[in-house]
């Protein structure tokens, strides 16, 4: 058969009704769809937000009312991560709305982005971690008197998170990455 | 762009590109649980991208770019867990087989781009449905001479496989 005859056979299904779609359905769906994506990342970026906000504010009513003011530095820690939270997010939504012009440029976008999360997965223990290790530690330096155990307890969790957040890495992010590239060099390949 | 009219473009490009999206559909998925599941997928993106289109290419020309993404994205991800899936809410579906084809000569085709790499399907799909090399380019964001250089080996691939497959009978 001629590459003609191929497309003259795939044309007369244009003429053909193979399916029926139920609008309403998929119009309930899309939506909801839609919303349950955006409400997942809005909660994630606005609970971390709020969460580091809230934990500055104490931190600076605490320092003032105790006259500990090195409590001011955990503070100021808090309030610096909830602004590059704020910024990450902003950064998100900005880059949601450009427009996309071809399947390579989709492909890199999205490969940028894993990139950035990747990035930020990396980086978990020094933005988010890190404070709160300062903030430990500066307690633990100014006081003596917590059980030995409840450092050790601290040091899991850290343990823990770094786990957490390397096996989400590995198992996730990096081999849909890998995907992404393969796709890439699929579509690059005969230059 | 307000709500009510994403939803009328959303509706008509849907009344007007249904048979492309299910070209799309088919060449992606391969049973009507997974035709279905991914349906749905490419009408979500479509309706996402629809306050992003500005009108440099034509409506179709859009459509058929994000339905290709959408395609090759969701096979990527349902090649991970194309077991044990639940149906998609278990109570009314969205998309209903009404009829097969009447040229059995369809069947093999689409059995044809199936057996292709995702870049390859994609090219396929628009190369049978007319899109000039400059317009896949576009599309795919390839040069027009990688894009020639794909469509020559495919044509020749396909072209083979038809005079083996009908001069056997299949």
């Amino acid at each position: 058969m001629e590459f003609e005859d191929m497309k003259k056979i795939w044309d007369e299904q244009n003429n053909e009704n193979i399916y029926a779609i139920n609008e309403s359905e998929l119009h309930r769906r899309v939506i909801r769809k839609k919303n349950r994506v955006k409400r997942m990342i809005n909660k994630f970026e606005l609970t971390l937000l709020v969460a580091m906000i809230c934990c500055g504010l104490v931190t600076t009513i605490i320092g003032i009312l105790h006259n500990q003011l090195y409590k001011l530095l955990d503070a100021l820690i808090f309030f610096m991560v909830a602004g590059y939270i704020y910024k990450s997010r902003r950064d998100r939504i900005k880059y949601e709305g450009q427009s996309n012009l071809s399947l390579l440029d989709d492909l890199e976008q999205t490969i940028r982005s894993l990139d950035y999360h990747a990035k930020r997965y990396k980086y978990f223990l020094l933005w988010y971690m890190l404070p709160i290790f300062f903030t430990i530690l500066i307690n633990a330096t100014f006081h003596y008197s917590k059980p030995w155990w409840l450092w050790v307890a601290f040091v899991a969790f850290f343990g823990f998170a770094y786990w957490a957040v390397k096996k989400e890495l590995r198992c996730k992010i990096l081999p849909k990455k890998e995907d992404l590239l393969h796709l890439r060099s699929l579509l690059l390949n005969d230059e | 762009m307000p709500e009510s009219e994403q939803k009328e473009i959303f509706y008509d490009w849907l009344k007007k590109y249904k048979g492309l999206l299910f070209k799309v559909v088919r060449a992606y998925a391969f049973n009507l649980h997974d035709q279905e599941d991914l349906f749905q997928e490419i009408t979500l993106q479509i309706w996402n991208s629809i306050p992003n289109f500005r009108g440099d290419s034509a409506a179709s020309t859009w459509v058929y770019r994000v339905s290709l993404y959408s395609a090759i994205s969701w096979s990527k991800k349902e090649k991970k867990h194309s077991t044990g899936k639940q149906s998609l809410d278990g109570v009314s579906h969205m998309l209903t087989e009404i009829s097969s084809f009447k040229d059995g000569r369809v069947e093999w085709l689409y059995k044809q781009i199936a057996k292709l790499n995702e870049i390859d399907r994609s090219l396929t799909l628009l190369l049978l449905d007319g899109f000039s090399y400059k317009e896949m380019s576009n599309i795919l964001g390839i040069s027009e001479s990688n894009v020639g250089v794909k469509i020559n080996r495919i044509k020749k691939d396909l072209i083979q496989k038809s005079q083996e497959d009908f001069k056997n009978g299949v």
